[in-house]
């Protein structure tokens, strides 16, 4: 029993290990990199990617994948702000409207994926064109502002209990982590989403309603986006309907550096979020470094390349 | 003929093997078994599924190692060291599996003679190999289409293609792994033929088939293995069928399996002229409570297919399934669950496990609405609990519930798939070939577990394709041939040879 349940925490260490030693060696590197605003920097920069990446991983433990998360997270931003603007929806409706939208993109995947039987990766990807240019038409290829609503701002940047620095975002962040992780591990949502991902025949033969079970994967992966494109709007005070196609590169990369399968049928929350630290800390700290944007997604790569090659190896020599 | 048994017994024989030994980790899968194959013989292998027939191949062609023994090839003594698949073929020894290794989307030609192309300038010579195979085919006096992608071709012209693969080489000796399993009556008969060209051409053919018909038809000589022993050899001539199938048997049926439950209550599955295209047709059978139901039949006889329709896993076109006497409608797993069934599928690691989840995760995978909390939280303490007890019961051996099952023996894997059910306290267990794969040990505590099974007034019903496994467990046996109620014995009738018969297609009141 112990060295079962130690196993999966000795993966976590490992990965959160990385992400100290990333850490103290851009602090040593670069002063200012461990001072608070910075670190916090780094805490709202991870709200957006992490938040994805929480949703994405349920698909990947599915065996699946979203490709749609950054575009979803777009197109559900900017009809809220539609609904908003246009519409004449009070600002706390427009918000729900947009969760209302993400869902629903990634329902439609869902049932892509599970009725349909689509390869997850074409389903997604059509989905993802579809939201993309779904948010160019809606908005006429403008940004959507939300300046009529006073406050909006203050949802992603405000400082929470009124601490400087301390952005309302992370404890959205945070929030959104402990709903994930709930899920995931303490309901059966998350137990029939490992089952499937582990071996969807046998859960079949279980009495799992697989179909259903995938398309409601796929509507908590449209349910993240959204979550995700109410903080990014409420940074910028904008959806901006150009930005989303790429994010989902991150995010999925977040989930796999945290350990989570592409087989399927393995993950973990935390883990996630570990994985979407790393990135954030790696992006700043190379940024900090003077290191061009180019460069860093380079670097980003080759870290994603090592991580998964390492577990590999890790469960390789667990194997033999 | 004379002439030939007078030269047979002078020749060296093409391929001995001596004291053969097979150990796999905690199993011994042969034990000092010697075997001779001489020119144009064709000897039977024969024995129950696991009783090391294919291992034994496995030996001679070098895919698996013998752990002591020796063996000659054409009188040369061969070092088992390094022995390999491909020095197997240097030296001219072919198989033909029981498992198709075609690719299906590729045509005939170019499966024959893949891995083997022989170019010109880099291009293949198509028109070379074209002829190559009709020659080939021609001595075999077939013919086949070698133009379109094999999986249009039937079944026994697939068997032809993977035949004339193998005789590519040139084979001395050439192994045939139940090669007629899924051809019908008159392929058969086709494959009698070309083994009888074959040896006259001095070639010397291995026999593995499960039916012993074909064995007095084809073969000259048999070696009888038994759970991994050498119980016998001799002529075909010596011996007749009644004498080979207890030699098979091998051991008395009587103190192995523990007594069938006579205590029996009332209907509690009923199926009405069961249909289903191209599986099985017009099924009609009756299960009690208490009560063991086997299904006996050939492979491809339908009998996975009718326990998976049973369970609303395989499409039924006409018929009626009654549970209780009252007809129900089951159109998916789930359905049927809810309406108290369980099941145990064929391939364990493939349907009947999550290979990546312990043990407790399987065990409560089908009954987690039972340990829910506020509604949407799952009580994981509860779970641990009835896990524990449930596989307590079932003296399952683990270290602990968090252990994959990845590592357990077959036979403790096999017990965490019924744990599954027993926790859900289902009323019909459908067992498709329990056994399969697993060690003689574990394989009479899964016998005493449906014994418990039944004295606990569950209906079970039983696929297997060891007859003796049926005839030691089941009140009640039913034989399907071709997707068809042959035969249906209990009592007296319940016998190693009226079974075998409508295995068959014999049917013995005709």
């Amino acid at each position: 029993m112990k060295s079962v349940k130690s196993k999966a925490v000795a993966q976590k260490l490992i990965i959160l290990s990385v992400l100290v030693v990333m850490f103290v060696f851009f602090a040593i590197m670069r002063s200012g990199f461990a001072s608070y605003l910075n670190v916090m920097t780094i805490a709202l920069s991870t709200c957006v990617n992490g938040l994805l990446a929480l949703g994405v991983t349920f698909c990947i433990t599915t065996a699946g994948i979203d490709l749609s998360i950054g575009t979803t997270m777009t197109f559900s931003c900017v009809m809220s702000g539609i609904a908003f603007n246009n519409w004449g929806f009070p600002i706390w409706l427009a918000i729900i409207f947009g969760f209302i939208v993400g869902g629903f993109c990634g329902l439609t995947s869902g049932f892509a994926v599970a009725k349909m039987k689509l390869p997850p990766f074409i389903a997604t990807l059509a989905m993802q064109m579809v939201t993309e240019g779904l948010s160019l038409v809606v908005s006429g290829i403008r940004p959507v502002y939300f300046t009529n609503a006073p406050g909006y701002q203050d949802i992603a940047l405000g400082g929470f209990l009124g601490i400087d620095g301390f952005y309302n975002a992370f404890v959205l962040f945070v929030v959104g982590v402990i709903i994930a992780w709930v899920l995931y591990s303490r309901t059966l949502l998350g137990r029939y989403t490992k089952a499937i991902g582990s071996n969807e025949e046998a859960a079949r033969l279980s009495g799992i309603n697989t179909e259903k079970w995938k398309m409601l994967v796929y509507m908590v992966s449209g349910l993240f986006s959204a979550f995700a494109g109410l903080i990014m709007s409420s940074r910028l005070g904008s959806a901006q309907p150009q930005l989303g196609a790429g994010y989902e590169s991150e995010a999925i990369a977040a989930a796999v550096i945290g350990g989570t399968s592409m087989s399927g049928g393995e993950g973990s929350i935390i883990g996630t979020v570990i994985g979407a630290f790393i990135i954030s800390v790696l992006t700043n700290g190379l940024r900090s470094m003077a290191v061009s944007t180019e460069w860093q997604t380079v670097v980003t790569g080759l870290v994603l390349a090592g991580a998964v090659y390492f577990d590999l190896l890790r469960k390789r020599g667990k194997a033999a | 003929m004379q002439g030939a048994q007078a030269a047979r017994s002078q020749a060296t024989p093409l391929l001995e093997v001596r004291g053969c030994t097979m150990e796999f980790p905690g199993v011994k899968a042969l034990d000092n078994v010697s075997f001779t194959l001489m020119p144009g013989e064709c000897h039977a292998l024969v024995g129950e599924n696991g009783a090391g027939k294919s291992t034994l191949s496995k030996c001679i062609i070098g895919e698996n190692r013998m752990t002591a023994g020796e063996l000659y090839i054409d009188g040369q003594s061969v070092k088992l060291q390094g022995y390999s698949i491909r020095e197997s073929q240097e030296r001219k020894i072919a198989i033909v599996h029981q498992e198709f290794q075609l690719m299906a989307d590729m045509s005939g030609l170019e499966n024959i003679f893949v891995g083997h192309y022989q170019t010109r300038g880099g291009f293949i010579n198509w028109k070379k190999l074209e002829k190559h195979a009709r020659k080939l085919l021609d001595f075999l006096q077939c013919d086949v289409d070698l133009s379109v992608p094999v999986k249009n071709l039937r079944t026994a012209e697939q068997q032809i293609i993977q035949l004339t693969k193998a005789l590519l080489n040139e084979p001395k000796v050439l192994i045939l792994d139940e090669l007629t399993a899924v051809l019908q009556e008159k392929d058969i008969q086709n494959i009698f033929r070309i083994i009888g060209i074959l040896k006259e051409r001095g070639i010397g053919v291995i026999y593995i088939s499960h039916r012993l018909d074909e064995v007095f038809s084809c073969c000259d000589s048999y070696t009888v293995l038994c759970d991994g022993r050498h119980v016998g050899s001799g002529r075909v001539c010596d011996i007749d069928k009644a004498q080979l199938i207890k030699m098979i048997i091998g051991r008395e049926l009587t103190n192995v399996y523990p007594p069938i439950n006579e205590n029996l209550g009332e209907v509690v599955l009923e199926l009405q002229h069961l249909t289903a295209p191209k599986a099985f047709t017009d099924i009609s059978l009756t299960v009690r409570a208490g009560e063991v139901v086997g299904l006996a039949g050939l492979l491809g006889a339908g009998k996975t297919e009718l326990v998976n329709a049973i369970f609303g896993n395989h499409k039924i076109v006409s018929g009626k399934v009654l549970l209780h006497g009252q007809e129900v409608h089951i159109h998916s797993p789930r359905q049927a669950i809810r309406m108290g069934m369980g099941i145990v599928p064929d391939e364990r690691r493939r349907l009947g496990l999550n290979m990546l989840f312990d043990i407790k995760d399987n065990t409560t995978l089908p009954n987690l609405d039972q340990f829910r909390r506020l509604g949407i939280f799952q009580d994981l303490e509860a779970e641990a609990r009835a896990a524990f007890d449930v596989n307590e019961k079932m003296n399952l051996k683990y270290y602990s519930l968090w252990q994959t099952v990845k590592k357990l023996s077959g036979g403790n894997q096999q017990k965490v798939v019924i744990a599954k059910w027993m926790l859900r306290d289902c009323d019909i267990f459908l067992l498709d070939e329990p056994t399969r794969g697993i060690d003689i040990g574990a394989k009479f505590e899964i016998y005493t577990l449906i014994h418990q099974l039944a004295e606990a007034g569950k209906a079970v019903i039983l696929v297997s394709p060891e007859m003796e496994e049926l005839i030691g467990l089941c009140n009640r046996i039913y034989i399907l041939f071709e997707g068809k109620l042959m035969d249906h014995v209990e009592g007296e009738r319940k016998t190693q040879e009226v079974i075998i018969n409508s295995l068959l297609g014999v049917n013995e009141h005709e």
